[in-house]
């Protein structure tokens, strides 16, 4: 497996939960679900379905937005990698005395710290991949 | 609160069927998300740190979106069964208003029955009695259709409430496989079940029971649970007729096994009759024999033309029990339940049945001559042990009333089931023959069974010695004994019905109608309803609402009690 492939994967994998909670997000099942409780006036179940109604929005929400920070750090991760990839290119490139330029710094990527993969919603701090042998991080 | 009459007819599924088309929607969505879910995995080579906070990442989501497809599952199987279940809610509250229409009653908001009509009054005591309970009956059936509809929305609620309380708390779970797997778990957990009948129901708690269900839940009782309403007095013969074939379908291919097994179990290899063998299995042999025989004449019946449907069949007895119909019991104007004597069983049913279908067709011809076009449905009714020659010396022996008072008690909720299955009550004769006429004797003896006429032929007694005990109208009983029938002199079962007062007699001899028609006389005990014969017709014309159009008259002979005799005055009887 080659680096390229893996930043490749990691910006797919992201795609694929931004599809999936971009999917997940367009769910409304407390709308319908509050109107039904005027099918049965007066039964208990009526009240208990504006509940639920609104819990399961609740979780809906919850899960659209796991999924869209997840999204988010496997393309920072990616974009982070990237940005390294040539980092370490344009080191291996340049004559010697030559100053470094300046890094372009991609969108949405770090460019301070090690690389993070951030949890949703309760994550850790990731220590550095194996990725990071091709080169540090730049500070 | 419990929910009010008032309340539940404020119900309506169409809010839940939206609500349940959302939710498979969104159910759907998630589930098609499958695809992103094996995208959303890291990659393979990728290890460290991050890769393992992001599997972790992950695994939580995925285990989310399970737990989510689950619930809402749970919620669209639930919704679903709400809203099935609520067109059982509206059903009953239709049965209900349609019931208390028809009889001019009024139901209250908090449920209560009310009667409209004014009281009548009647010179005959027995009559006006008569009308009393049958109007009692009437109310106390419709106060049991609003008390069955107030039960199955209970039951409704009770089960939604279940699912949802289950969502509330988290308890329903994806599990750890596909998202597919999470839905079908969450379709499960949150199925409704259906509302079982009532334990030893009366027909009228029974039709009342039936009215709750959904049309989907009735095909799912017919489905899965075709014992529960077999033989169960109230509920629509149509659903009765489909679930008893699914039974005998079901026995058959039990008794074809174990027939089988038997079978090789009493012979060697060779062919041969080990009679050891068989002397164990004996009981069980004689069982299954009488139980194939059985089977196999019903299978004819059922094959034959005409619309024949199995009203009731059971294997639990001694005997096999089992009602066939000629014709739609759930809507025919005209039915007639016939009911056989000494000897009778569902393996010699099959001639039984022939006399029923050519009654029907006599009657329906009858019916056509006078320009009417109502239809006629006859029933064999064989619910009950009838007495062989080999329990002559048994509690079931012919010369003991057990089995016909027995019998009588199951016929009359027969009878009751017939009027509470339908909206509306058709024209009801009862037919009894022998020992068949002491059975309905007493089933006419119990209150409410809304018999309009009544039809003896060839009878030992009817269990009574007084007309005025039986559960139907002044004039409405009719007797029939033909020339040397010594069943019918034997005044077993109380007095000799030749000779009851208020008892109509119609004619066994040859007679020729005033439309020139002639009909053929029958003497002995085995004749009565033979197509052509002057009693068939009699009975057609019964049957069909016209008994003054029958052949009226008695044969009586000088082993008749002297009361029946024709020179014997009437204020001495």
């Amino acid at each position: 497996m080659t680096y390229e492939v893996e930043i490749g994967a990691l910006r797919a994998a992201a795609a694929a939960a931004r599809a999936a909670g971009d999917q997940v997000a367009t769910i409304h099942p407390g709308d319908v679900l509050r109107a039904a409780g005027g099918a049965i006036p007066h039964s208990g179940s009526a009240a208990a379905i504006s509940e639920v109604a609104g819990v399961l929005e609740r979780r809906v929400t919850d899960w659209v937005g796991a999924a869209r920070q997840y999204a988010g750090t496997l393309e920072g991760n990616a974009a982070q990698y990237a940005h390294d990839d040539r980092l370490a290119a344009a080191a291996f490139a340049s004559p010697p005395n030559t100053a470094p330029s300046l890094p372009v710094r991609p969108a949405g990527a770090r460019t301070k710290g090690p690389l993070v993969v951030a949890q949703a919603p309760t994550s850790v701090p990731a220590a550095p991949s194996k990725y990071l042998r091709l080169g540090p991080v730049p500070e | 609160m419990p929910l009010t009459w008032g309340d539940i007819l404020q119900w309506h599924p169409a809010a839940l069927d939206s609500a349940e088309a959302a939710l498979r929607a969104a159910r759907n969505a998630c589930t098609d998300r499958a695809g992103d879910l094996d995208g959303m995995a890291t990659p393979k080579g990728w290890s460290g740190d991050a890769a393992d906070n992001a599997s972790v990442s992950l695994r939580r989501l995925t285990g989310e979106l399970r737990d989510l497809v689950a619930q809402v599952s749970a919620a669209y199987t639930a919704v679903r069964d709400a809203a099935d279940g609520v067109r059982g809610v509206e059903s009953a509250v239709r049965t209900a208003l349609d019931h208390a229409h028809a009889g001019e009653f009024a139901i209250d908001a908090d449920g209560t029955v009310r009667d409209l009509r004014p009281q009548m009054c009647l010179s005959n005591t027995h009559d006006w009695l008569l009308i009393q309970q049958e109007r009692q009956d009437r109310l106390g059936e419709c106060a049991l259709r609003v008390e069955a509809a107030l039960r199955k929305a209970a039951d409704v609620d009770a089960d939604l409430g279940a699912v949802l309380a289950k969502i509330l708390a988290g308890t329903i779970k994806g599990g750890d496989g596909s998202l597919g797997a999470a839905a079908a778990s969450g379709e499960a957990m949150g199925r409704h079940s259906v509302l079982p009948p009532p334990g030893h129901g009366s027909p009228a708690e029974n039709a009342a029971w039936w009215a709750s269900l959904s049309a989907d839940e009735r095909e799912e009782v017919i489905g899965a649970h075709p014992e529960w309403i077999g033989n169960r007095d109230g509920v629509e013969f149509a659903a009765r007729d489909r679930a008893n074939r699914l039974l005998l379908d079901r026995r058959r291919a039990h008794v074809d096994e174990r027939w089988a097994i038997l079978e090789r179990f009493c012979h060697d290899e060779n062919g041969r009759f080990i009679y050891g063998n068989y002397l164990q299995v004996k009981a069980e042999y004689e069982d299954l024999k009488e139980e194939r025989e059985s089977i196999a004449t019903l299978g004819a019946i059922l094959a034959r033309p005409g619309a024949h449907a199995l009203l009731g069949l059971d294997f639990t007895t001694e005997r096999t029990q089992a009602i066939v119909a000629n014709g739609d019991v759930d809507h025919a104007d005209h039915v007639a339940v016939f009911t056989p004597g000494l000897t009778s069983t569902v393996a010699g049913m099959g001639g039984y049945d022939s006399d029923m279908a050519a009654l029907k067709l006599r009657t329906e011809g009858e019916l056509f001559r006078r320009g009417e076009q109502g239809t006629v449905a006859t029933v064999t009714w064989l619910g009950y042990q009838a007495p062989q020659w080999s329990t002559i010396f048994t509690s079931n022996s012919v010369a003991s009333s057990g089995a016909a008072e027995a019998g009588g008690a199951s016929l009359a909720n027969f009878y009751r089931g017939i009027n509470a299955a339908r909206p509306t009550d058709p024209d009801l004769t009862a037919l009894g023959h022998s020992y068949g006429s002491t059975t309905t004797g007493y089933a006419l003896q119990q209150a409410g069974v809304d018999v309009d006429r009544a039809i003896f032929f060839g009878s030992p007694g009817l269990g009574t010695s007084s007309l005025d005990t039986l559960a139907i109208r002044s004039g409405a009983a009719y007797y029939a004994e033909a020339k040397w029938d010594g069943v019918g002199d034997l005044a077993a079962f109380g007095a000799d019905p030749t000779g009851m007062k208020g008892m109509q007699h119609l004619q066994t001899g040859a007679a020729t109608t005033p439309d020139g028609r002639a009909w053929e006389g029958i003497i002995g005990h085995l004749d009565y309803l033979k197509d052509g014969s002057t009693s068939q017709y009699s009975m057609a014309q019964v049957v069909g609402g016209h008994p003054d159009s029958a052949v009226h008259g008695k044969n009586v002979g000088l082993t008749d009690p002297i009361s029946a005799q024709d020179w014997y005055p009437e204020w001495l009887k």
